[in-house]
């Protein structure tokens, strides 16, 4: 939590958006976040809410069928997912993205792909991530999808790194993956805030992203249900949010 | 007979080279595309006629002019799937393969009715690379033939290299694996499938240029190497550009002593054909993922 930093710009931010996958099905229904740098924003929610929608949304994987997404003064609305790197913008989705039949060097090498032309600058990059993740240095031959799923998450933050991106869109990044490790990407996420990045976590590990998060979305069905600081909620938000999530009848907190 | 024995071996080695040059260039585009081009063996046949007319409208002489065939089938296989393939990435498409199928079949008639009328239907020959023939004690080769295996062959290593060894290579490889991941990096997947189509066609265009002086051209020409290229990939492993190049070259092998061995010499050519589907069968029963036995349509 770094609020001290806040610029009060958002990196990212998106109003009413409205989407679905099949026609005459709508999953949003009218979703508005804002993603600021220093900040880590957690969007919490139960199964099927259309969490991971509303990022695939935002990363141009689906298009809205109505509302707004800009960076900035940038309208990013319709624009493709491979430009959205050239936004500043990332996705982690909620399967690991490594392409698991190449080499971990290979998929960091890929990671660049937007600065394939200079290979000196490249080189220099991945031995930096390498230097920073000793772990898939050691592995760096290794096909990335015989690494543990940890390491894959690894993989991911560290190609991503490769463009110093200022926007990141997490979607469940610990799910599956053992406690020891979990914390570590916490840490991770926690750390990318800290250097001034803006997040957007999706996560069903309420208190994983509580942990780190200094404004909190919490959605249910295609809508938030409510949002605000973290700190606004006081010390039982763990408890508070599971209620909103889980019992129908609960109050909202006003 | 150990002479003979040699000649069709050699003859199969070569003939080999050509079907794997064939068949990657068809494993590539179904990697990367999903669909099985049923026209690939037409681009063989066009890449054989731009050679030959390279050669006799522009004067180059015939090994440039492979290079040439392969440049202009690259750019003919763009066209084709700008013009025809670009439905096939909409979010929106339903049953991709029918449309796939359908398509490349259509488009497959119309390119042999098509090279009747303009190339004419009788066959066609460019001149040699190198006339005469290579003679190793028992062993004759005609240099036409060790032109277009070693030509085939140094494609194949390059191929190799640029597949393994290069960012573009890597970068269509991953769009095989995910085109979701590769967008991620910032990779334009439909651009790959437009450089993976038209890297097929030269490929295959590469073939046909290649065997031109040994067998001819005629408008036809593509349909038994395609349906070789089909037995290759599932023997391949479907995907596999390294599993396409060695069924390819053990195919040819052992097509010619088949057609070397069998009692009655006279009817072998034409059960060659029948052979490739025979061991294809006999493979998969006891393989059925191929004998480079794979579980995923990626490429490597
Ligand atoms: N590709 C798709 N095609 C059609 N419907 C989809 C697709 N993906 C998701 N949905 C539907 O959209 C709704 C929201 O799904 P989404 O994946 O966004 O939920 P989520 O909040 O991320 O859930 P979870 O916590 O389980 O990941 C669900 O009802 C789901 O069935
Ligand atoms: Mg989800």
């Amino acid at each position: 939590m770094a609020a001290a930093h806040q610029s009060g710009a958002p990196s990212l931010s998106a109003r009413d958006l409205v989407a679905g996958y099949l026609p005459g099905i709508e999953i949003l229904h009218g979703v508005s976040v804002d993603v600021l740098p220093y900040e880590v924003r957690a969007v919490l929610g139960p199964n099927g809410t259309g969490k991971s929608t509303l990022l695939k949304v935002l990363y141009g994987f689906l298009k809205p069928g109505a509302g707004e997404i800009k960076s900035g003064s940038r309208v990013l609305t319709g624009a493709a997912p491979h430009e959205m790197g050239g936004y500043g913008i990332v996705y982690l989705p909620q399967r690991p993205s490594v392409f698991p039949f190449l080499s971990v060097e290979v998929n960091l090498r890929l990671g660049a792909w937007r600065l394939r032309s200079r290979h000196g600058l490249v080189r220099e990059k991945i031995e930096r991530a390498f230097a920073q993740f000793p772990a898939l240095y050691e592995k760096r031959h290794q096909s990335a999808g015989t690494l543990s799923g940890g390491q894959q998450r690894q993989l991911e933050f560290a190609r991503s790194l490769l463009l110093d991106p200022n926007v990141y869109l997490i979607d469940e990044p610990t799910a599956s993956i053992e406690p020891r490790i979990a914390t570590q990407i916490y840490e991770l996420i926690q750390g990318l805030a800290q250097q001034g990045k803006a997040i957007l976590l999706v996560d069903q590990n309420i208190k994983g992203a509580l942990g780190i998060a200094d404004y909190v979305y919490v959605m249910r069905t295609g809508s938030l249900y409510t949002e605000g600081k973290r700190a606004e909620f006081g010390e039982d938000v763990e408890l508070l949010v599971s209620q909103w999530l889980y019992t129908h009848h609960a109050p909202k907190p006003s | 007979m150990l002479d003979y024995f040699l000649i069709q071996s050699a003859n199969g080695i070569v003939i080999g080279v050509i079907y794997a040059l064939i068949a990657t260039g068809l494993t590539i585009i179904f990697a990367l595309l999903k669909i099985v081009n049923f026209a690939h063996g037409e681009l063989y046949m066009m890449g054989g006629y731009f050679g030959y007319y390279v050669i006799t409208l522009a004067g180059v002489p015939p090994l440039p002019a492979v290079v040439a065939a392969m440049a202009i089938s690259f750019a003919f296989a763009v066209a084709i799937e700008r013009g025809l393939l670009t439905p096939l990435y909409s979010p929106g498409m339903e049953r991709k393969s029918d449309y796939g199928i359908l398509i490349t079949f259509g488009l497959a008639v119309f390119l042999r009715n098509i090279a009747i009328i303009i190339f004419g239907p009788f066959p066609l020959r460019p001149p040699s690379f190198f006339d005469g023939d290579l003679v190793l004690g028992g062993l004759i080769i005609s240099y036409d033939r060790l032109v277009a295996a070693g030509g085939g062959l140094l494609i194949l290593v390059l191929l190799i290299f640029f597949l393994n060894r290069t960012v573009w290579g890597q970068a269509l490889n991953a769009v095989s694996q995910s085109r979701e991941s590769a967008s991620i990096v910032g990779i334009n997947s439909e651009r790959m499938y437009m450089f993976a189509f038209g890297l097929g066609g030269a490929l295959a265009g590469g073939a046909g240029a290649l065997v031109a002086p040994i067998y001819s051209l005629s408008p036809s020409m593509g349909l038994v190497p395609d349906t070789q290229a089909f037995v290759i990939v599932i023997l391949g492993g479907l995907g596999s550009v390294s599993g396409s190049i060695i069924a390819g070259i053990l195919l040819g092998l052992s097509e010619n002593l088949f057609i070397a061995f069998l009692p009655d010499p006279n009817r072998g050519p034409s059960y060659a054909n029948a052979f490739g589907l025979f061991i294809m069968m006999l493979v998969l029963l006891f393989r059925p993922t191929g004998i480079f036995g794979r579980h995923h349509a990626a490429m490597e």
